[in-house]
Order: structure tokens, then C-alpha cells, then sequence
């Protein structure tokens, strides 16, 4: 919101289509629906008549190396503009962390711009600035990244600057001491001040109780109170390697330069033993879960989820696509379901939304949430979003609708590739989260093999009581010392 | 799920590009000037103007297009800016006199809502099957509606033969309208809610107050309820017309398929006439502080006044200053006082906002509450520093590298260029604005920005608005004078208060 503008426009489209993530300076908005809109080459399905280009277009290649203290480039040329993005990928995020230090993997996000021996703090964003760069990093649960966007002739200073940052930050007492401050003015700015954010933050953590996914990426506000700078040096000898990371650009380069110049400043450093993360395998669930939370609001909210497979974990591998594909059913723009029925035909919901990323590293929800319109209840949106469900479990979807999703799906490959940014996105989080990006290019030809009984069958299979947890925001008004809840107020109007 | 709220936020049809169209749209005006006068349409019919990438000609009706080829991906965009903004809202108004607040966004948000002889599921899942991105989005000056493409003929021949379609014969529906509105409601009610939505309404309505600008475009409470089907209609008719719309269309089609399709969509609106110029905004003659409790954490503050209108000759320097005073994230003056050196907040910055009339000049934080005294002393400090002494000479050459070698990185993509041709086009910039922009920069002098901030910048007379926990007990300039408290406005318990110097 504050203080970037323009360098933040294409970032956040990336993002909105992309799962939680916590930045350094930017907003974000978890998307439900991150689904449809994946980064993939395709060639024309529609082969008809052209527009301009007459002779067709040679969609580019991907090219990587891996040097040999482990670090991977990728590079994937797109020569509209003179302009090229870098992007470092580091594999480590919230659910990397444990309790007593949760928002670790963020706190040392901010910190990377806090100084190294050679660039003392400050003039990694000066350097950058001068240059006519953005930058900027966000981290997840699954990953922590850093970009630069520049003109294409300067892509040498990104990696000098990202190479010396790998191994050398310094991490000044001071600093950390004010950096912290800022994170914790981020965490009441981004959480704290908003109820839903709060109700989704309690919501994953009464979903998942022993898996990473139970930590909200920004931290406990009492984990970033007593955190310390030892916390943040152990995070980084740990995970802060060449043989920890990938490095993505995507602009109008050639990649054996790009290897080259990549040889010459990451090349030199030194790979670390990296300690393998433990698996951290959600129990499983035995029985619905239901929280209530209620804080001072004007609107009431619910979400919920279902513990779903991802493509790291799915042992029919076209569950996720077919899970996937449902998503879009669902809330796949104004002619899908939860639009047309509740939004449009019951008018129930005011807004209702259902969202799925196959692209995270473990066990995932499949996730509904919505806010009822004035005059009904969370517990009737509930009961609306749940028949829904039950209406694809007990009959298939009509071909009319899994037709018109495919075609989004096809449409989406295609008009994703207008953003450098989001298609380094797309190779950065398959490359972290361990899917690698080859799979990733096959992700329309997989939905294009989804059909109808399959997404019937993930429907039942999935979308069972046990495995179901709902969180529901009750607004309440504080007055005098008391606390009402709206329906209380309701009763003694009435 | 946060998606869910972004959409009633940013209006009534969901698209989850709207909010992005906003800050885009925003960043862009933040640096757009004009110095061209009005090309008439008429003289202009059918001639075409080509400047660097960019074509401009006039329909046969009298519609603006702008165009740009882009033919490296098969897709096109179009996007049509009608000047049909929030700040046309106050002409109209109900039986017993309530301003149709929110007007504008009802009106536009329902474009998609049916037509004649399509439902709005008809609509919805013709768009779909086409593999169509569209949408709409409405602001202070501008109304818009877009459509992204593929470029293969079926595709795109449809696509366009459906959004003639729906802008020629949309029929408002008495049903969509109810739901529409209720849900606008409920908005209000999320506005409440949210700290920075809620102090960015008190910001304009007490910038603005009467001026066109200060109708919140959102809508309020009342005029909600009042707002009828045969409003939306005489909106539409007068507002969605062929001499009152910039057409822009980028990407994988030749200047003769764009021509084409051009005459199409503009022949099926009526020719109309463009919309009366808005007239100007001024500035406050006294500081206005407006408190406002919130049951937060944090302490949310706007502050500012209105200055720049498009083609105003300060323009130039004064972007050039807002850049080192508060406009460039980590490199700028705000961000380093009350963030880096003090961790007093997240996030803080300022923008300038050049519009039709008079657009805001805006400072912005979030802090915890035993910081607001100290942030807003810090903010107000710098100010009135930057104002009597302007920037550093290295600061002044650190800002023209970065504006100037970032130049590229804001034509990097369709998405980009569509933008560009929307703003100039709206704004009636001149069609080489992007080729003399990075001249336009180098020439900014210190003298200059130092001068444009002595005559332009008036601290004594800006709008502060504090919202957040406990604000009656802050002190300093955040300290509420006893009786001056008016706590009897509308809804919200709000403290007004508007204080001498």
C-alpha cells in the first residue's frame, strides 16, 4: 500500500493468484482460487486464424544449470521488453519453523536488507534504487524469495548483491532490535487490526495441530517479541546455501549469459550440509472441528476446510488436478457455481469463495469461505456452501461446465505469460516446494485429462465430516464494559 | 477468503483484477501531466495520429481509440475509460433530495448484469467458454470496463461482438439492482471495519466536502436505499456514449482489425456528448484534525490536502520531490525517519494524485498506539523541513537515476501499455508523453521542487485524519481541543473537531 506503487502492480497480480505470503513491504491478500491460473506453455489449441502474427509465434524455452556448489539457475527468456527479473528462491518458510520461533523465516526476510560486510545497511535498496531497480521479498510457509526487476543491461548488479548476501549478512544487534519492531507493527497492521485475518490465522491453526501449517507465516506476536538475534543466525547458517536455492530469471536475456554471469558471482560460494527437515506428518484427523471467534467487527465470516492431497503427496496423481478443476467450478469467475447460486440464485451469500493450491509443499485444505448477506447467518451460508458440495458428490458436472473452465484454464496460460514476474513465480515455487518446473508445464495437458467421474469421486472421497474444520467470525460490540453479540443487541431492539 | 472481501471492496462485479486496476491506475495518474489541448472530434474524425508505437484516431461518431500492436503473445486487450465517475453522482438525486451517492458503481457494476435479450448467466458463461477475462471497475473520475482476449479471429470476434452487445443494450435488471445495493451495504459496513478504508472516506469527504470529490463513490447509507432502476438508466444514457469514452486496445491484432472493431463497438452506443469539466477543488483555509475511535491496535493516519490537476506545470517538480520526501519505498525520507531509523511503523509513504480537478496530495502510516504522537511529529517535521529547505543535491540526482532507468520496467508488459494508452488517452496527454517523460524528469531542478513545494504545500491547512484506539487521549497536534468536540455527526460516533492554525 505505502510507499511503492507502480513496482508493486504486477507483484501483487502474481500474488493475488498465488497462496499466503508475508513481504517485506508489500500487501497481500490470500486468493482462494489460486487454482486455474497456473503458469504453463501450451501450444495453440485453437488452430485457426491468427491475429497480426501471421507466423505464429516460437513460445521460449527453459534452460538451467546447476553449478557446482549446488545452487540452480533457471532462465527463461522473453524478449518483449528490455527488461529482466531475477529472482533467488531459498527453500525455508514458516512451516519450516517450530513453536518459540515462529516467524523466524520472516524476521530474517527484513533482515537481508539489514547489511553485509561489503554493503552495510542501506545500500543494498540504494544501490538497487539507483539503478532504476524494484526489489523486494516475500516469504510463505513453504518458501522465502527476493527479486529484482531491472533494465536488462543491469542484471549483474542483482547477482552480485544477491551472491554477497547468500553467505555474508552480518545481522547487527541494532538493527534486529528495530526491524523486529517493524515486523510486530506489520503483524497488528496485517492481523491483529483485522478480524478476518484473525479468524483465518486461528482457523489453520485449530485445522493443523502438529503439522507446519499450523504456524502463521508473519508469527506469534509473542514468538517476535522474544525473538533474538541468535534465532535469526541459526536460521541463516541453516538454510541461507547455494545448495538451499534457485535462481529464476525471466527477461530479455540469453541464457548462456546469464549462466556465465552466474557462474562468476554465486559460483565462488561455499555449500553448507543441509539439515534435512523432518516430516512433521499432520496426524490425522479423527473428527470435525469448530471454532467460534468472537471479536469486534461489523461483519460476520466463515471459512472451512477439508485436509486434502497435494501434488508432493498425492498418491493418484490426478487427484490434484481434478481437485483443482473443481475449485474453478466452484469460484471459477461469474458463471461458476457459487456466483450463479449463491451470490446470484439464493442470493444467501454476499461473497462466497472456494480455493485449492495443489502447488503447496504438504498436506493442504480445500478451503470455502463467505460472508453471508445482511439478514442470514454464518451457520446458513454454511449449510448452502455444504449442499453445494453434496450437489457434486451426488451428480456429476455437466460437460457445459467443465468445458468452460478448460477453456479458462487454456486462456489463463496464455494471458499469465503478459507478466515476466508471475512466470518466474510459477518455476520459483515449483522448483522450492520440490515439484520442479518441468511437472509444472504439464499442468493444462493434466486438467485437460480431467473428467467428470473423477471430479465426482475426489468430491466424495475428500469432503467428509471428519476431516472438516470451520472457523466462524461473531462480531461483537463492546459497551461499557460489556460485551454484546449482535443477536443479543437483535433481541433487545426488538 | 480475503479474495471475498477484495471483491465487495472494490465493487459489485468480481474480478479479482479490479483492485489491481485501482493501485495501477493510481501509480499511473501519480505521474501523468498534461499540456495538450482538447483535439476536437469533430475536426478530428478519421484522421490518425501515429507517434512512436501509438496510433490515435476518432470513430465516425466522434469515440477516442488509442492503439498499440503487441503481437508476441496471442491475446488482446481492450479497455474502455468512460468519463463516468463517482464525481458525477451529485447531479443526480432522489425524489426528496438525497445525493445518489454511489451511482456511478452501481451503474457501471451492473454493465455485466443482462442485457435485452442475455441474463447475466447467459453472459457469464458465454465469456467463460470464450476463455474471456473481463471486468469493470469505478473510480472518482473514471468508469471502466475491460476485456482480455485471445487473438485467434473465433475467440476474438465473439468476445467483441458481445461487449458491443452488452455496452449498446445493458438493461440494469430491478433484481441485480436490489442484490447490487445490498451488497454496496455491506461494504460500508467492511469500510467500517477497516481501519485505512475508514479513515480514507473521512480523508475525502473532509478534503472535498461539497466538490464533486467528496461523494464518497461507494455510496452511503441513505442514498443506497433510494437509488432506483430508472437512475442506472438516465446515468447510462447520458454518461455511456461514444464521445464520452477513450477506447484503448493493445496487443495481437493489425490498426485495420482495430479499426474495425472500434467503429463496431462505437456505432452501437449513441453518439452523445462528452461530460462538463468538474470544477476545481481548493484547498481548506484552516488545519482540519478529525479523530475517530477504532477498536485496533494500531493508529491509522491520513494527511494531506488537494493540489495537482493534470496539465499542471508544477507537475514534474513536484513528483520529483514527493519521490525523495515520501515516494520511493525504501530510498525516501519517510520511510527512513519513521521506519528504518525508529521501527515506528510497517508501512508509510506519500502520494500525489493528479486528476480532472484537483486530486490529493496524501501522507499515510499505520503505528501503534504509543507511537502516534511521535510518528505524526516526525511526519509533520519532514514536511515543513523538505518545504523551507527542498531536497539534497544527491538526493535530487539518486531520484533522476531511478525514475529515469526504471522508465522501461513500466512498458514491460500488454498489461502496462494498455494502462499508458488509458491515461493518455483519458487525460488527453500528448501521444509522445512517454518518449519526453525521462526529458521531462532530467530538467526538474532543485530551485524548482523548492519552489512548487513553498507555493503548492500547506500544512497549516491540511486535512489530519487520526483512527485508531483511544484517539481523544493523544496529545500534541493528535490531542483533541476541549469544545470544539462535535460528537453528534452521523453513525459512527465520530469526533469532529477543526482547530485554529
Amino acid at each position: 500500500m505505502m510507499g511503492n506503487t507502480a513496482e508493486n502492480r504486477e507483484f501483487k497480480q502474481a500474488v493475488k493468484r498465488l497462496s499466503s505470503m508475508v513481504f517485506q513491504k508489500t500487501i497481500i491478500h490470500q486468493s482462494l482460487f489460486s487454482a486455474l491460473v497456473m503458469f504453463c506453455l501450451i501450444q495453440p489449441l485453437f488452430a485457426n486464424d491468427r491475429g497480426a502474427n501471421e507466423q505464429g509465434r516460437q513460445l521460449s524455452q527453459i534452460s538451467e544449470i546447476t553449478l557446482e556448489n549446488g545452487l540452480k539457475i533457471i532462465v527463461k527468456p522473453d524478449h518483449r521488453a528490455p527488461v529482466v527479473i531475477s529472482q533467488v528462491w531459498y527453500k525455508v518458510g514458516s512451516s519450516y519453523e517450530s513453536g518459540g520461533t515462529t516467524g523466524v523465516s520472516h524476521v530474517l526476510e527484513h533482515m537481508m536488507f539489514k547489511g553485509t560486510e561489503k554493503y552495510p545497511a542501506g545500500e543494498f535498496n540504494k544501490i538497487i534504487s539507483r539503478n532504476g531497480g524494484e526489489d523486494n521479498a516475500f516469504t510463505s510457509k513453504d518458501y522465502t524469495a527476493y527479486y529484482q526487476k531491472l533494465e536488462k543491461s543491469r542484471l549483474k548488479v542483482s547477482f552480485e548483491l544477491e551472491a554477497d548476501r547468500m553467505r555474508g549478512l552480518v545481522l547487527p544487534k541494532e538493527e534486529f532490535a528495530k526491524e523486529v519492531m517493524v515486523v510486530m507493527e506489520e503483524r497488528r497492521w496485517r492481523t491483529e487490526d483485522k478480524p478476518q485475518s484473525l479468524t483465518y490465522e486461528q482457523f489453520h491453526a485449530t485445522a493443523f495441530d502438529n503439522s507446519g501449517y499450523h504456524n502463521p507465516t508473519i508469527g506469534w506476536m509473542d514468538d517476535l517479541k522474544n525473538m533474538t538475534v541468535d534465532d535469526l543466525n541459526t536460521w541463516y547458517q541453516r538454510y541461507y546455501a547455494p545448495n538451499n536455492a534457485t535462481v529464476v530469471v525471466v527477461g530479455d536475456v540469453e541464457p548462456d549469459a546469464v549462466f556465465k554471469l552466474a557462474k562468476q558471482y554465486f559460483g565462488p560460494l561455499k555449500p553448507f550440509d543441509i539439515t534435512a527437515l523432518k516430516p512433521r506428518l499432520e496426524r490425522e484427523q479423527k473428527g470435525g472441528k469448530r471454532i467460534e471467534m468472537k471479536l469486534e467487527a461489523k461483519l460476520p465470516y466463515m471459512v472451512m476446510g477439508y485436509k486434502v492431497p497435494v501434488i508432493n503427496t498425492a498418491t493418484e496423481k490426478w487427484e490434484p488436478y481434478a481437485l483443482d478443476l473443481l475449485a474453478g467450478i466452484l469460484d471459477g469467475g461469474d458463471s461458476a457455481r457459487f456466483s450463479k447460486n449463491l451470490i446470484r440464485g439464493s442470493k444467501i451469500a454476499t461473497s462466497a469463495g472456494a480455493g485449492y493450491s495443489m502447488n503447496d509443499r504438504i498436506q493442504t485444505l480445500f478451503l470455502l469461505d463467505g460472508i453471508p448477506v445482511t439478514g442470514m447467518t454464518t451457520a446458513q451460508l454454511e449449510t448452502a456452501l455444504l449442499n453445494e458440495l453434496e450437489d457434486i458428490k451426488n451428480n456429476r458436472v455437466t460437460d457445459a461446465e467443465l468445458n468452460r473452465v478448460k477453456a479458462q484454464v487454456i486462456s489463463s496460460a496464455v494471458y499469465e505469460q503478459d507478466s515476466m514476474f508471475y512466470q518466474g513465480m510459477k518455476i520459483g515455487i515449483a522448483e522450492t516446494v520440490g515439484i520442479g518446473w518441468e511437472k509444472e508445464r504439464l499442468y493444462v495437458e493434466q486438467i485437460q485429462a480431467v473428467t467428470a467421474e473423477q471430479i465426482q469421486q475426489v468430491a466424495k472421497k475428500y469432503f467428509v465430516p471428519q476431516t472438516l474444520t470451520v472457523a466462524t467470525l461473531k462480531p461483537i460490540k463492546k459497551q461499557a464494559g460489556e460485551i454484546m453479540d449482535k443477536e443479543q443487541q437483535l433481541e433487545q431492539v426488538n | 477468503m480475503i479474495t471475498s472481501m477484495t471483491r465487495i471492496m472494490t465493487g459489485i462485479k468480481k474480478i479479482t483484477a479490479l483492485s489491481l486496476l485501482t493501485i495501477a491506475v493510481m501509480s499511473l495518474l501519480s505521474i501523468s501531466i498534461s499540456s495538450a489541448s482538447e483535439v476536437s472530434a469533430k475536426e478530428s474524425v478519421q484522421q490518425r495520429v501515429k507517434v512512436g508505437k501509438i496510433t490515435q484516431w476518432f470513430t465516425s461518431n466522434g469515440m477516442k481509440v488509442l492503439y498499440q500492436q503487441a503481437d508476441s503473445l496471442p491475446m488482446i486487450d481492450f479497455r474502455l475509460i468512460f468519463d463516468a465517475g463517482g464525481a458525477r453522482d451529485g447531479n443526480f438525486k432522489s425524489d426528496n433530495g438525497t445525493v445518489l451517492a454511489g451511482l456511478a458503481k452501481l451503474t457501471n457494476g451492473l454493465i455485466f448484469e443482462g442485457t435485452s435479450d442475455l441474463s447475466a448467466d447467459q453472459i457469464a458463461e458465454q465469456f467463460a467458454s470464450l476463455g474471456v477475462e473481463y471486468g469493470n471497475g469505478s473510480y472518482r473520475d473514471m468508469a471502466i470496463v475491460n476485456l482480455r482476449t485471445l487473438s485467434y479471429q473465433q475467440q476474438r470476434d465473439s468476445a467483441l461482438e458481445l461487449l458491443t452487445k452488452i455496452l449498446a443494450t445493458a438493461s440494469f435488471p430491478e433484481e441485480a439492482l436490489q442484490r447490487e445495493s445490498a451488497r454496496m451495504l455491506v461494504a460500508l459496513d467492511y469500510a467500517d471495519q477497516t481501519p485505512s478504508k475508514k479513515a480514507s472516506r473521512l480523508f475525502y469527504e473532509s478534503l472535498y466536502k461539497s466538490h464533486p470529490y467528496g461523494t464518497p463513490p461507494a455510496g452511503n447509507r441513505q442514498s443506497l436505499k433510494v437509488i432506483q432502476q430508472k437512475d442506472l438508466v438516465a446515468y447510462y444514457k447520458q454518461f455511456y456514449v461514444a464521445k464520452n469514452v477513450v477506447l484503448a486496445i493493445v496487443g495481437d491484432l493489425t490498426e485495420a482489425q482495430a479499426q474495425d472493431y472500434a467503429e463496431k463497438i462505437s456505432t452501437a452506443l449513441p453518439v452523445g456528448e462528452k461530460a462538463a469539466q468538474l470544477p476545481s477543488a481548493s484547498q481548506n483555509t484552516e488545519a482540519i484534525v478529525i479523530r475517530e475511535n477504532h477498536p485496533s491496535t494500531q493508529t491509522t493516519v491520513l494527511m494531506g490536502q488537494p493540489v495537482l490537476k493534470r496539465g499542471d506545470e508544477d507537475l514534474y517538480a513536484l513528483y520529483v520531490g514527493n519521490h525523495i520526501l515520501g515516494g520511493s519505498g525504501f530510498s525516501a525520507r519517510l520511510m527512513k525517519e519513521v521506519r528504518v531509523k525508529r521501527g515506528l511503523t510497517y508501512s508509510i509513504g506519500s502520494y500525489l494524485v493528479p486528476m480532472h480537478a484537483q486530486g490529493p496530495y496524501q501522507f499515510s502510516f499505520t503505528t501503534k498506539k504509543s507511537s502516534t504522537e511521535e510518528a505524526l511529529k516526525l511526519v509533520e517535521e519532514n514536511l515543513q523541513q523538505f518545504i523551507e529547505q527542498g531536497p539534497t543535491k544527491e538526493e535530487l540526482d539518486e531520484a533522476k537515476l531511478n525514475i529515469t532507468g526504471s522508465f522501461p520496467l513500466r512498458q514491460a508488459s500488454n498489461k502496462d501499455i494498455v494502462e499508458n494508452l488509458a491515461v493518455i488517452g483519458f487525460y488527453e496527454l500528448p501521444l509522445d508523453y512517454l518518449d519526453k517523460y525521462n526529458a521531462h524528469i532530467e530538467a526538474v531542478t532543485l530551485e524548482q521542487i523548492k519552489s512548487a513545494y513553498k507555493r503548492r504545500v500547506h500544512p497549516e491547512k491540511m486535512v489530519t485524519i487520526i483512527v485508531g484506539p483511544d484517539v481523544e487521549t493523544l496529545s500534541g497536534k493528535a490531542q483533541a481541543d476541549e469544545g470544539t468536540v462535535d460528537k453528534g455527526t452521523v453513525d459512527k460516533g465520530k469526533v469532529l473537531e477543526e482547530s485554529k492554525g
